[in-house]
C-alpha cells in the first residue's frame, strides 16, 4: 500500500479520535478570581468618582440633605423672628450684674 | 449582554463562569503556552467588560464576538514572540496504568504539536468548530471570513492534520 493509501486509511476516524482524546488544559488556580478582580481595578481606574457620578449615585440623599438644611434654617432663624412680638420686653432675661457684690481683688485674694 | 452594558457585575460574573474554561482551552490550543493563554484570557475578559456596548446581536452571536476578541489577542501574542516549545500537561490521562498514561501523554503531545503546526486561521477554524461548538457561521464571523472560506479553512486544516499525524501513525496507534 502506498503512503497516500496509508494516509487515507488512517485518516478521518483516527484523527477524530485523536482530537476527541486531547485532554483539556487544567484551569490555572486563581484565574477566575484574577479575571473578576480586574473589573474592580477598572471600576477604580477608569470610572472615577466624578462630581457627576456622585450626583447620579447619591441624588436622593443630596436632595434630603438640602431639604433638611432649608427646614432647619426656617425653623431656627426665620420662624422665631416671624412669631416674636416686636415690643417684647427682654429685661427679665437680662441678668443685671451688681458690681458691688463682686469680690474685690485684693492682695490676699490674688493668687 | 444588555445587563453587562449597564455595568451589571452579576451579569459579568455569570459570563465569566460560563465561558472562562472554554476561553482558556481555546487560547491555550491557539498559543501553546499556559502563561500566554492566561494573559490572553484575562485581557479578553477585561475588554469584554469595557466594550460590551459594542456588541450588536444582528452582527452575530455573543460567542462569535467574544472569540473574535480572544482570537485577535492570541494572534497578536504569537506574532510578537520568537519560536517556542509548546507546553503540554504532564499527566493528561489522570491516574491509571503508568504505561497507558505515558502513551496518552505522548499521543496528546503529538496531536497538540500537529495542531500548533497548522496556520493560525486553519487552527482557529478547527478549534472553534470542533472543540468550542461554534457553528460554521459563528466561526466565520469570529475569523472575519465568509462561510465558504471558513469551510475551505476547515478542509485544508483537516487535510494537513491527517497528513501530519499519519506520519506519526506508529507512535499514535501503539497500545
Amino acid at each position: 500500500m502506498t503512503d497516500a493509501g496509508d494516509s487515507n486509511q488512517f485518516a478521518r476516524e483516527q484523527v477524530d479520535r485523536m482530537l476527541a482524546a486531547l485532554p483539556d488544559p487544567p484551569l490555572p488556580p486563581g484565574l477566575r478570581q484574577r479575571v473578576l478582580s480586574q473589573r474592580g481595578v477598572l471600576r477604580g481606574g477608569e470610572r472615577p468618582w466624578s462630581t457627576g457620578r456622585v450626583m447620579r449615585a447619591f441624588w436622593p440623599q443630596l436632595v434630603g440633605l438640602a431639604a433638611a438644611s432649608v427646614l432647619g434654617f426656617l425653623s431656627g432663624v426665620v420662624a422665631p423672628g416671624l412669631f416674636m412680638e416686636p415690643d417684647t420686653d427682654l429685661t427679665p432675661y437680662i441678668v443685671a450684674l451688681d458690681v458691688n457684690t463682686l469680690p474685690t481683688l485684693t492682695e490676699e485674694t490674688m493668687p | 449582554m444588555a445587563r453587562l452594558t449597564d455595568g451589571d457585575e452579576a451579569a459579568y460574573e455569570m459570563l465569566v463562569d460560563r465561558h472562562l474554561h472554554s476561553a482558556y482551552r481555546f487560547a491555550y490550543r491557539m498559543v501553546g503556552q499556559y502563561g500566554e493563554a492566561e494573559d490572553a484570557v484575562q485581557e479578553a475578559f477585561l475588554r469584554l467588560w469595557q466594550k460590551a456596548g459594542q456588541w450588536r446581536a444582528r452582527r452575530g452571536s455573543f460567542k462569535a464576538w467574544f472569540y473574535r476578541l480572544l482570537y485577535n489577542l492570541c494572534v497578536d501574542m504569537m506574532r510578537r514572540r520568537p519560536p517556542f516549545e509548546p507546553e503540554l500537561d504532564e499527566d493528561p490521562a489522570g491516574p491509571g496504568n503508568p504505561a497507558t498514561e505515558l502513551h496518552a501523554t505522548q499521543r496528546a503531545r503529538l496531536v497538540m504539536a500537529a495542531l500548533l503546526q497548522l496556520p493560525e486561521r486553519q487552527r482557529a477554524a478547527l478549534l472553534l468548530t470542533y472543540y468550542e461548538g461554534l457553528t460554521n457561521r459563528e466561526a466565520a464571523t469570529t475569523l472575519n471570513v465568509g462561510v465558504k472560506a471558513l469551510e475551505a479553512l476547515l478542509v485544508r486544516g483537516r487535510r494537513t492534520l491527517v497528513r501530519t499525524l499519519a506520519g506519526r501513525k506508529s507512535e499514535l496507534l501503539e497500545d
